[in-house]
């Protein structure tokens, strides 16, 4: 570009491998000539280049898969264009501009506010879900991202605490995930099939959980019989040939959550080993191997098992470190590894017990700067 | 008053907590009754433009005289921004500071729009600028406006036609 319009800024990184450097070129445009060329743009113009800008960003964003956990909150994709997806939300907010591809506008914002989310910044991941919203209510979305749409929607509210906000939306992501699979019925596309299949085992699933979020027993019985309905569908799925490692793991997760409340605490046990071990069969599985270990060792606790319970600590704790790094989570299993050497009793032990209290001390404090410096971001 | 406390409103952040910079060549801000302190920024002084731009020209083995860089400077409004993008159109177009300024002068909008009148010499000067880029080129400059101005990744703009005349 000319005259300085946009600069180009090149640098050397590592490559994916972290073995060579490789060169990558950024732009930047001053907000003061971005501000102009807009002012300039006729309608016509500013929806062309919305759509280009759509269109692109939706070819390199990464898109979230219905069989796989979440974006890593790092994912150097996510992190270079994120920025770009906020700035065209707000160009669309600010004039009226008759977008074409609604369709990959809706799912950028779905997948753009799943990133967020995944790196804690919750208040843009619902403004985002809230936008791909409206953009289903009007029309032209289609039932499988409107049901995803609703489905991670409904996880922001819960996670807030509005739980019987989140269970409405839980129920409407199974509903629009039934009739996308009643769209397909006659279809062969084998691939599409699995998906929708996969949509509605997701769909259960976290009804299974929205139901755990309540005390009485009517709800953890409904829990109980949508995990059981989740896994049915993910079991068919695996034997499909699918990829449902992670899926399997969530759902056994869920299932001796609801298990133990209901005081079936050999069940749960058994639902916690079989989360494990799904879990085991997939790197993106970690976090959630690790809360598994976590709260399987909380049940053992229950049962008054200290020693397996401080070693199930344990485990939860190395493997936190190993992937969440300077994380409330990590600092939280070693804190219950120094609660389990204390009741273990004996002078060895309530020094272990010291030692470990401090260090998940400093560990959460660390963890807390580390936010708050994320957010300043 | 430049861009408005309303106009403003839509990028404020939620919350009580915390500290807003707002930035602005329009010194009624200072006195606005949401502004907790101000500091005042000044333009750059002519003696300080007129180096900026004999040291961007003497680069380019551009030559002008003083009195040519007084009379740019002065178009500027002292402004950093604006300055450097009319020295820097005057050497990209291979033009004399004469030819330059009779453009330039020939060019200054007397559109009202809110967009012009926060920044008239920037605006001028791309009224200038554009009409000598190429089609693809401006298409490519609207893309790109759409985009958070910061690190737009070359990755992104791949795919983008452009013409290789108008590439720096």
């Amino acid at each position: 570009m000319r005259y300085s319009l946009v600069q180009k800024i090149a640098s050397e990184k590592l490559d994916s491998k972290g073995t060579a450097n490789v060169t990558v070129a950024h732009y930047t445009i001053h907000s003061q000539v971005k501000r102009q060329v807009l002012g300039r743009m006729s309608p016509q113009l500013l929806n062309q280049s919305v759509s280009w800008v759509i269109q692109n960003l939706r070819r390199h964003f990464p898109r979230h898969s219905v069989y796989a956990a979440e974006f890593d909150d790092k994912d150097p994709k996510c992190q270079a264009l994120i920025a770009h997806i906020l700035a065209l939300r707000t160009i669309i907010s600010q004039q009226s501009i008759d977008v074409e591809n609604i369709e990959d506008l809706a799912s950028l914002y779905l997948d753009g506010g799943i990133f967020k989310w995944s790196q804690g910044r919750l208040e843009l991941g619902r403004e985002l879900t809230t936008s791909a919203k409206e953009l289903f209510e009007i029309g032209r979305v289609s039932l499988f991202t409107g049901s995803q749409i609703y489905s991670f929607g409904a996880s922001i509210l819960s996670d807030a605490g509005q739980f019987d906000q989140g269970l409405r939306d839980f129920v409407q992501a199974l509903v629009f995930s039934m009739k996308y699979r009643h769209e397909l019925k006659d279809s062969e596309d084998e691939d599409s099939l699995k998906r929708a299949d996969a949509l509605i085992a997701n769909a259960y699933h976290n009804l299974a959980a929205a139901h755990n979020n309540f005390d009485s027993i009517e709800s953890l019985r409904d829990a109980a019989q949508y995990n059981e309905k989740a896994l049915k569908l993910k079991l068919d799925l695996e034997k499909r040939g699918l990829p449902v490692s992670h899926l399997l793991c969530l759902s056994y997760q869920s299932m001796a959550h609801t298990e133990s409340r209901l005081g079936n605490l050999e069940t749960a046990a058994q639902c916690f080993q079989k989360a494990l071990d799904y879990g085991s069969r997939s790197k993106e599985s970690a976090p959630r191997r690790a809360l598994t270990l976590h709260n399987f060792a909380h049940l053992k606790l229950q049962e008054n098992k200290l020693r397996e319970a401080r070693e199930l600590f344990e485990d939860a704790w190395g493997l936190r470190a190993e992937t969440l790094d300077a994380h409330p989570q990590t600092a939280t299993s070693q804190h219950m590894v120094a609660h389990c050497w204390q009741k273990l009793g004996g002078e060895k032990n309530l020094l272990l017990s010291r030692s470990d209290l401090v260090k998940s001390l400093r560990l959460a404090l660390l963890a807390f700067l580390s936010a708050v410096a994320c957010a300043a971001v | 008053m430049g861009p408005t406390r309303e106009f403003l409103k839509e990028y404020w952040p939620p919350g009580n907590q915390g500290s807003i910079i707002v930035t602005s060549q329009d010194k009624k801000w200072r006195v606005s009754p949401i502004i907790h302190h101000s500091m005042e920024l000044l333009s750059l002084e002519e003696r300080e433009g007129i180096e900026v731009i004999t040291t961007y020209l003497m680069r380019h083995e551009v030559t002008i005289t003083r009195e040519e860089s007084i009379e740019i400077f002065a178009e500027s409004g002292g402004l950093p921004l604006a300055l450097h993008q009319m020295i820097s159109f005057l050497v990209a177009e291979d033009l004399s500071a004469t030819d330059f300024l009779r453009r330039f002068r020939n060019s200054r909008a007397v559109d009202n729009s809110e967009w012009l009148t926060t920044s008239p010499n920037l605006a001028t000067f791309l009224s200038l600028a554009l009409t000598k880029l190429q089609p693809k080129a401006q298409q490519l400059l609207c893309h790109i406006s759409i985009l958070d101005c910061n690190s737009i990744p070359e990755f992104l703009l791949d795919g983008s036609e452009t013409d290789d005349s108008s590439q720096e």
